[in-house]
């Protein structure tokens, strides 16, 4: 197999652009697309203090790196979500590159924060893991990105994560959450702006990017992952990708380009978040906060149990 | 027999002697998997020979 850009021998086939590459090559392919993303979407500005979210996954550690070397200032933040043996080896993953890029990394327990780990949360509040491990996750990011004073949280979600949700809210209807989904969502009362540069790229462009460059990362996965709805979606798109190269790219694609329809169902929604929680502040459609009204509950179901 | 290296764990597989036919046995397809052989990338072309390190990296894919 030859490759495409360079003649040399190549051994990457990345079938959905129709193009065989070598290592070289593929690293500067990847690097220019990421770098068209964030350009054509206006993610954000070479001026700009950025945050990226960092989970010592192959998605966040290669994007954290990938920002650095395009000279973007991003700073990294972890957090410890309580999973034993797979945080510890996530965290040290999440601080090699902080020391590599000479950046500075963020390390929140949330344990140490909340005064329970996830699998606690969950066990008190009977919710799905996944979906109060969002609630947190998104509450303690903006926090911080408030309080240091950057402009943008950056997440490492690829286009197999993107479109794997895309698809559970099609099948479901939510057109609310299809007009919140969004590679780029602009800040709004108290929330900061949130992008997504991975947006259109492969699962499989992510990992060889890491693989070539040879960062350090957790092979560990969440405990929950195994559970989780998208993965099912995940490998119903892998075989409409195999039979048709490119499919998963032109639905996101796609429905960048018509999201406009379910906009007005997104701005209804931020209509709401007008008020401010009255414990901790954030921003919220209620009077306490989601996260707020939670450990609230938890406290006094504790108390009374005592 | 090759030697294949799966998400961590070794498996010895018959009769192999390229990328394509071992995704095949192993009921995989190109989409999910990284090949690397003697830890390089490889396309799925790529021939094996007894003593190869193979080793695939599987994502977004269950029925291993």
């Amino acid at each position: 197999m030859k490759c495409h850009i360079c003649g040399q021998r190549g051994s990457i086939d990345l079938k959905h652009h129709n193009l065989k590459v070598c290592e070289v090559c593929f690293i500067k392919f990847f690097k220019k697309k990421v770098e068209k993303t964030i350009k054509d979407l206006k993610l954000f500005e070479k001026d700009e203090r950025l945050l990226i979210a960092v989970s010592g996954g192959k998605d966040s550690q290669g994007l954290w790196y990938l920002l650095w070397d395009m000279g973007y200032e991003v700073d990294g933040v972890y957090i410890d979500l309580g999973f034993g043996d797979a945080s510890r080896k996530a965290k040290e993953a999440a601080e090699e590159i902080s020391r590599i890029l000479g950046r500075k990394l963020y390390v929140i327990d949330l344990k140490e924060r909340f005064g329970y780990d996830l699998k606690e949360l969950s066990k008190y509040t009977k919710r799905v893991a996944c979906s109060l491990c969002g609630l947190v996750k998104r509450y303690i990011m903006n926090e911080i990105a408030l309080k240091e004073n950057y402009s943008a949280i950056i997440t490492g979600h690829n286009l197999d994560d993107e479109t794997a949700t895309l698809m559970k809210n099609v099948l479901r209807w939510e057109l609310a959450y299809l007009g919140r989904q969004t590679p780029l969502l602009e800040k709004f009362n108290g929330f900061v702006k949130k992008v997504k540069p991975y947006v259109f790229c492969y699962e499989k462009e992510t990992f060889l990017y890491v693989l070539i460059k040879g960062l350090p990362y957790s092979k560990e996965g969440c405990p929950y992952s195994k559970k989780a709805k998208n993965k099912s979606l995940k490998m119903a798109f892998h075989i409409m990708e195999n039979s048709s190269p490119g499919t998963k790219l032109n639905f996101m694609k796609l429905f960048l380009k018509n999201r406009s329809f379910f906009v007005p169902l997104r701005e209804k929604e931020l209509q709401n978040l007008v008020k401010n929680c009255k414990i901790c502040g954030y921003p919220t459609d209620r009077e306490i906060c989601a996260l707020c009204t939670i450990l609230e509950r938890i406290k006094n179901e504790n108390s009374t149990d005592l | 027999m090759l030697k294949v290296k799966i998400q961590g764990k070794e498996y010895k597989i018959e009769k192999v002697k390229s990328g394509i036919s071992l995704l095949k046995k192993l009921n995989l397809i190109p989409e999910c998997c990284i090949l690397l052989k003697n830890g390089k990338i490889v396309d799925l072309e790529e021939r094996f020979e007894e003593g190869d390190e193979i080793e695939i990296i599987v994502f977004g894919w269950e029925n291993l």
